[in-house]
């Protein structure tokens, strides 16, 4: 089973998913807050799956990028027709995305509050500013790793 | 105001490891020893920065947590714009800095 799960492609596909459960969670979570909806148990669920997701795809991500990324893929891109995919993509996501737990963990947090406590408070529209952030981090990462899945495709022709 | 006193905490602890975090990638990019050294600790320098990051975040929660007696609406309100900021500049920053180290130098 372990063999399965740390196999290239299948770790390729958890780190995936997993950013897209984040992605798609954050931005399950945008529209209640968008449109104001009265649920904190929604709330609560939606950040606490983006969450989730940030922490597996990074932990996955990492150890494919630690164990095969560098000694495999990092020397085809190098020295394919796009050596800058690795020397600002990869390096840009990798380290941008040690940005997204922390932010990840305040959402939550704010996800706690009722509607009413984020009106009176004055933090809603912080709160969509936020979120919106964390999810199109998400999205740039998504950019960022079709950049280099691509360098090295191409790289490797 | 516990749910308040836990939101400034987490943003402002999140603020300063964002900021930890481009601090430690650009210096690391600018001095080889500083990278090696970081990589000395784990075996490799992002798995380094990763650690560093948890930790810094994990302790400034707690004392943002535990100093911020008199947190409020406007403070908090405060603390999520910087965070907002922080992490709009600190990717503008990284990004910025590998474009041009490729580009440039």
């Amino acid at each position: 089973m372990f063999e399965i799960l740390t196999a290239k492609p299948v770790l390729i596909g958890l780190h995936l998913g997993f950013a897209i459960l984040g992605i798609d969670s954050f931005l399950w979570l945008l529209g209640e807050i968008v449109a104001n909806a009265q649920s904190v148990k929604r709330r609560v669920i939606a950040g606490i799956a983006g969450l989730i997701g940030y922490v597996l795809t990074w932990i996955v991500g990492g150890y494919y990028y630690v164990k095969f990324y560098g000694p495999l893929v990092k020397p085809v891109i190098k020295a394919g027709s796009a050596p800058w995919a690795h020397t600002i993509a990869m390096e840009a996501k990798e380290h941008i995305f040690l940005f997204s737990i922390p932010i990840a963990i305040t959402i939550c947090l704010l996800a706690r509050l009722s509607a009413s406590e984020l009106e009176s408070f004055g933090i809603r529209k912080n709160f969509i500013y936020l979120t919106a952030i964390i999810a199109a981090l998400g999205l740039s990462f998504g950019i960022m790793g079709f950049i280099i899945s691509a360098a090295t495709r191409w790289g490797a022709i | 105001m516990e749910k308040l006193k836990s939101i400034y905490a987490s943003a402002y602890s999140a603020t300063l490891t964002i900021a930890s975090v481009v601090a430690l990638t650009i210096g690391a990019e600018l001095s080889a020893p500083f990278k090696n050294w970081l990589a000395g600790f784990t075996g490799h320098h992002w798995v380094t920065k990763s650690w560093i990051s948890i930790i810094i975040f994990v302790l400034f929660f707690f004392v943002f947590r535990i100093a911020g007696k008199s947190v409020n609406e406007l403070r908090t309100k405060r603390a999520l714009l910087v965070l907002q900021t922080i992490s709009i500049l600190g990717f503008i920053a990284i990004l910025g800095f590998y474009i041009y180290e490729t580009f440039v130098v």
